[in-house]
């Protein structure tokens, strides 16, 4: 006697355990995903905790019932008026509601209904996280959640049952709970998991965004700024947080350390501060495969290498590349948030940075996304010849406009003392490349390279750097530089960016880190266009790769984040496609099979672009396909006729003239047979349905006795004497005695409303309607013989 | 033709029946919704929960499966089933598989005519593989008359309770439910049998004591008085009175009422008073005969006459019901009870108030009258 109920607390304990766990890993992705203030965030885990030992007998709910409905109310108002006179959206406002509502529930746990209603609550709070948490740890509460659901679930559907038999009498209800039932269903949650996994992967990713108004909110990195202060770059140089991951598909080059990943330049300094004057952007064309031509590749340029980079969202629209890039390719366009902005523009500006912009619809101005990017560019790294760099004084600015001489030829105020030492150094060289390749060995062997800079007091910075403390970071050295050249007449510019990266071993990939950030010189030859040169010494290298104890696991950890962007976050309808032509080809189908899947997707996502741009043209086709399925449907249970043919052509006409007429800019095929398929297929599918059997639902008595006095009082009136109490029966005998013309039709109806009322056979639905519009023709008749 | 017909809708019939439960209707509901945002934003995070919220489905889909199928149902029922009166019903759930349990599976009854919801169910939290398990439930069968069982119906809703998952198992099978045996009040006019009734007591197989006298070869070892054997060490056999010492007929004019605001309650309710007082007779040791106006039940007594009579009454059928497929073959001639007149049978009536006069012939010993119901 006593073990049974022991098992029983010990299943609904489990169960409490399970809907906490469910409500609280949710909460924590939330929170990771900055959805609400840390303030909140502390005052709903400390709510939540008291929330555990509020329950019954400890705590009588009805005493609180009313303050809980005042709480909700309150709280309901409260996020009225933070839509009304705050900036919050709604979905803020949404998260902060499902939450108070999780919290207001966890105090009110009683029956079972209200796990029920935290088990949906807490998925509300997961659906929201995907909004405000892309990291990894989503999974990781994915899989918690996953796993601890199932279990939980099926937990409440045991204990539901167990509550609705208990009433039948316990006496059958055996107990099952135990550590095998256990093993089960955590057997259960991996396999739901994997089940989960294999449908996340084999879902069609064609991407329809219809109604999506804004793209998500991507969490920013810090460490890469479009403006560049000298004195700030320092503090970012621990930071370890990986901002780009690089693959090298065609093969990784050798010295993965001197990789310049270009970012951004500067033309102006005015001593203390880089920005850009020259802000010419051209936009570039691309191919159907959004292959986006960057500049040719000059003939003395050996292999090319290919990059596939995985950028993180770091608020910025550039897209950082080697230097010199040839083409770019984005990843498929609609993927992720992008579904919404087919309208997406790469530009290359006169300073040489590729950037990626986009616009909601024509007429605004085009803006940075906030979500990470994919892309695969390919450049070139063989340096350019020495010979096409040794050129002549008088040819410095041939190849650039007046405009681009003037900005890449600025100086700052106090350059003199600068101009008067690179006369020193340069000296000697003949032509303009030793004259660079001096300057830069003076930064590089002269000076050293430190993140502890002292402080320039009033001097400028870059004085400062240069005839006083000799040390500095590399913005310092690629200042020094650029002004150096610049006093000897020769264009230079300052860019920004990352050096190098750790490579990855685990999943082979060079992880670009925030630590990674530099900046360097670029120097205008006519012949071949900006070359690169980097005077910081080798300090900045070994500051940047620097190793500690965490350094495998930050790498372990960093491999399975990269994995989680790659294949969860960016996971599209391309990467879909390669998956499914590689395990077609896996089977052994031939190639041209393989490659049908393609072909498949990509137009039917063509189809579906298209759709939504013709909005309405779309939704009318919809409509008239719908009405007419629909109006044959209605005509059930009546037999297919010429009417339903009708409908279903005049469906198919109209869709195909609204196709016709209305779509822009001009129907394409697949369209035109869309609009012919989609009615006939609707009118078949009615057609179908309408000859299945209904569900068998008898007329109700009420009804059923309605018509049977209709008839009845019909007979009295106009056909025969009116006898009080007389029974149906005895009705019929006599309607079958007389000399009435529709005498034994008569008796048969009253006679099947003696079964159908009486003997337990009740009349189904089409019998119904055919026997309620045989008595009203009856009783008409009857009416005519008056 | 009509078991060529039978077959092929079995044939034709599905052989699950799927349905959602509200909880079902919700997640299937919150499945689209989310299938929704996951298509129209391209979110991926929202196709991993589309994903997980579609493996949810098609696990409990083959789990439910996995859960009916293959299981043997039976049942036990008692030899007497009274209309309106808990009847335990033993079910026994046998699982044949090897390897896999079953969970959370409940069988239900499948009683023709009657609403699903209605039938009578039992619910088993676990029958073991290889094993077997048995729950008792009561029902009480509504009406009396042949009642015909179609079989079982094993549903589940394992693991999540989103569906109701049911497979059906044809095991056909016709019951008699005997009407409900109701007390007949006291039977005041039986203390007027007149002495002559009890005639000329003889041995017989009836039921009071008559005398003893030695056993003889063929005689029932029933009998046999063994504490006597066992005190004199010969057999000795114990005789009893012949049935006809107390013989009544019990009459019931099974017409359909007049005059009666719910005549259907009130004659089911006469017909059920028929049960109880040939209960009450048979069980003080009168030798009982029924007669109605289709025939009768001969004389006899023991449990052996209980049951014929309360066949009969199962079976009986209305002359003049309304209701033309309960209604019996029409009949020739003036409706009468079928009475013995040449013995003088003594009878008590059983009829419903106001009709006594109506149905009363012969020696009518007492009227008896349903009494209303409490």
């Amino acid at each position: 006697m006593s073990a049974a109920p022991r098992r029983r607390l010990d299943l609904a304990a489990l169960h409490k355990l399970g809907a906490y766990v469910m409500v609280g890993s949710t909460f924590a992705a939330l929170w990771g995903g900055r959805a609400f203030p840390d303030a909140a965030g502390a005052a709903c885990l400390l709510l939540g905790v008291a929330s555990w030992f509020w329950e019954p007998p400890r705590i009588n709910p009805e005493r609180f019932a009313r303050l809980w409905t005042a709480l909700t109310i309150g709280f309901i108002a409260l996020c009225g008026a933070l839509l009304a006179f705050t900036p919050q959206g709604v979905v803020d406002v949404g998260v902060y509601l499902v939450l108070y509502l999780s919290v207001a529930k966890l105090f009110q746990r009683v029956r079972l209904v209200d796990y029920q209603q935290l088990f949906a609550l807490s998925f509300l709070l997961l659906a929201a996280a995907t909004a405000f948490n892309e990291d990894i740890t989503f999974g990781l509460v994915f899989i918690i959640y996953v796993v601890v659901g199932v279990v939980t679930f099926a937990m409440h559907h045991l204990l539901t049952q167990i509550e609705e038999n208990a009433a039948r009498g316990g006496a059958h209800v055996r107990q099952l709970f135990g550590r095998q039932y256990i093993t089960l269903l955590v057997g259960l949650a991996l396999l739901i998991f994997g089940a989960s996994t294999s449908f996340f992967f084999l879902f069609p990713r064609l991407g329809f965004g219809f109604f999506v108004s804004q793209s998500r909110d991507g969490a920013q990195t810090t460490g890469f700024s479009e403006s560049v202060d000298l004195g700030s770059h320092g503090r970012i140089k621990d930071d370890p947080t990986v901002i780009m991951r690089i693959e090298f598909p065609e093969g990784r080059p050798d010295d993965l350390s001197s990789l310049h990943w270009r970012g951004i330049s500067f033309d102006t300094y005015d001593g203390t501060r880089w920005t850009s004057r020259v802000t010419h952007d051209r936009a570039l064309g691309s191919d159907r495969d959004d292959v986006y031509a960057v500049q040719p590749k000059p003939e003395w340029a050996g292999a090319s290498l290919l990059q596939r980079i995985y950028l993180e969202p770091i608020g910025s629209s550039v897209l950082f590349a080697l230097h010199p890039a040839v083409s770019l390719q984005l990843a498929d366009k609609d993927q992720g948030a992008a579904a919404l902005l087919g309208r997406h523009r790469v530009s290359l500006s006169s300073g040489g940075d590729l950037r990626h912009t986009t616009r909601a619809r024509p007429g605004e101005p085009y803006q940075a996304m906030t979500v990470g990017y994919q892309y695969t560019v390919t450049s070139w790294l063989t340096p350019p010849p020495p010979e096409r760099l040794a050129l002549n004084p008088e040819d410095r600015l041939r190849g650039l406009s007046s405009h681009g001489a003037e900005a890449y030829l600025q100086l700052p105020p106090d350059a003199e003392p600068i101009a008067a030492l690179t006369r020193d150094l340069t000296a000697d060289a003949t032509d303009d490349l030793q004259r660079v390749i001096a300057v830069q060995e003076h930064l590089r062997t002269r000076y050293t390279y430190t993140t502890d800079l002292p402080d320039p007091g009033d001097r400028p910075p870059l004085l400062a750097f240069l005839f006083d403390h000799k040390r500095g970071h590399c913005e310092y050295f690629a200042t020094a530089m650029v002004i150096m050249l610049r006093t000897q007449g020769i264009p230079a510019r300052n860019v920004n960016g990352f050096l190098g990266g750790q490579w990855n071993d685990f999943d082979d990939f060079l992880a670009v880190r925030n630590a990674d950030a530099h900046s360097w010189v670029e120097v205008w030859f006519p012949d071949v266009g900006w070359v690169t040169f980097d005077p910081t010494p080798g300090g900045a290298a070994a500051a940047a790769a620097e190793t500690s104890f965490f350094d495998p696991f930050r790498k372990a950890y960093d491999s399975l984040r990269f994995k989680w962007m790659k294949y969860i976050i960016e996971y599209d309808l391309e990467t879909q496609v390669d998956l499914l032509r590689t395990a077609a080809a896996a089977i052994g189908g031939p190639e041209e099979e393989a490659t049908q899947p393609r072909e498949f997707a990509f137009t039917l996502r063509d189809l579906l672009e298209d759709a939504r741009r013709n909005l309405l043209p779309a939704a009318l086709i919809l409509l008239l396909a719908s009405a007419g399925g629909l109006f044959i449907r209605l005509r059930a249970p009546r037999p297919l006729a010429w009417l339903d043919l009708g409908a279903a052509v005049g469906a198919v006409g109209a869709s195909f003239g609204v196709a016709l007429l209305l779509w822009r800019p001009g129907a394409s095929t697949p369209v035109l047979l869309v609009a012919v398929a989609l009615p006939l297929t609707f009118a078949a599918g009615a057609a179908w349905a309408r000859r299945r059997r209904l569900p068998a639902r008898a007329l109700p008595a009420s009804a059923i006795a309605r018509s049977y006095t209709t008839l009845r009082d019909a007979l009295y009136r106009h056909a025969l004497d009116p006898r009080p109490a007389e029974g149906p029966e005895a009705l019929a005998a006599r309607v079958s005695a007389s000399t009435l013309p529709e005498r034994d039709a008569i008796a048969r109806a009253i006679t099947r409303y003696m079964v159908a009322r009486f003997g337990g056979r009740p009349l189904p639905p089409d019998e119904a309607r055919a026997w309620t519009r045989e008595v009203q023709r009856l009783a008409k008749a009857l009416r005519k013989l008056s | 033709m009509a078991s060529a017909s039978t077959q092929l809708r079995r044939w034709l019939k599905p052989p699950r029946r799927l349905k959602f439960t509200r909880l079902g209707t919700y997640f299937t509901g919150m499945t689209l919704l989310v299938g929704f945002g996951a298509i129209n934003t391209g979110n991926n995070l929202l196709y991993l929960l589309l994903g997980m919220m579609l493996a949810l489905i098609v696990v409990s889909g083959v789990l439910s499966e996995q859960v009916i199928q293959r299981l043997n149902v039976k049942h036990r029922l008692p030899n007497r089933i009274f209309a309106g009166h808990p009847t335990p019903i033993e079910i026994l759930v046998d699982n044949p598989r090897p390897r896999v349990p079953s969970f959370s599976i409940e069988i239900v009854e499948r009683v023709a005519d009657l609403p699903p919801a209605r039938r009578p169910a039992a619910y088993f939290m676990r029958v073991d593989a290889g094993g077997e398990a048995h729950a008792t439930v009561r029902f009480a069968f509504p009406r009396r008359g042949r009642v015909k069982l179609e079989g079982f119906e094993v549903v589940t809703h394992f693991p999540f309770g989103l569906f109701r998952k049911s497979r059906e198992i044809d095991a056909e099978e016709e019951l008699l439910v005997y009407p409900q045996p109701l007390d007949p009040g006291p039977l005041t006019g039986l203390a007027d049998l007149p002495q002559g009734e009890v005639r000329h007591p003889r041995p017989g197989r009836g039921g009071d004591y008559y005398g003893l006298r030695d056993y003889r070869q063929g005689d029932d070892l029933r009998d046999v008085h063994w504490k006597l054997v066992a005190k004199r060490g010969d057999l000795v056999l114990r005789e009893r009175e012949k049935e006809e010492a107390r013989r009544l007929t019990i009459a019931f004019p099974n017409a359909w009422p007049q005059d009666h605001a719910d005549p259907a309650h009130a004659i089911e309710r006469a017909i059920a008073t028929c049960a109880g007082l040939a209960q009450r007779l048979i069980a003080d040791g009168y030798v009982v005969a029924l007669a109605t106006l289709d025939g009768r039940v001969p004389y006899g007594s023991g449990a052996a006459q209980l049951d014929r009579i309360l066949r009969e009454l199962a079976l009986l059928r209305l002359h003049g019901d309304p209701r033309p497929l309960l209604a019996p073959p029409p009949h020739d001639g003036p409706l009468a009870l079928d009475l013995d007149a040449q013995r003088g049978d003594a009878c008590v009536l059983v009829t419903l108030p106001g009709e006594a006069t109506r149905w009363s012939r012969g020696r009518v010993l007492a009227v008896v009258t349903p009494q209303e119901a409490p």
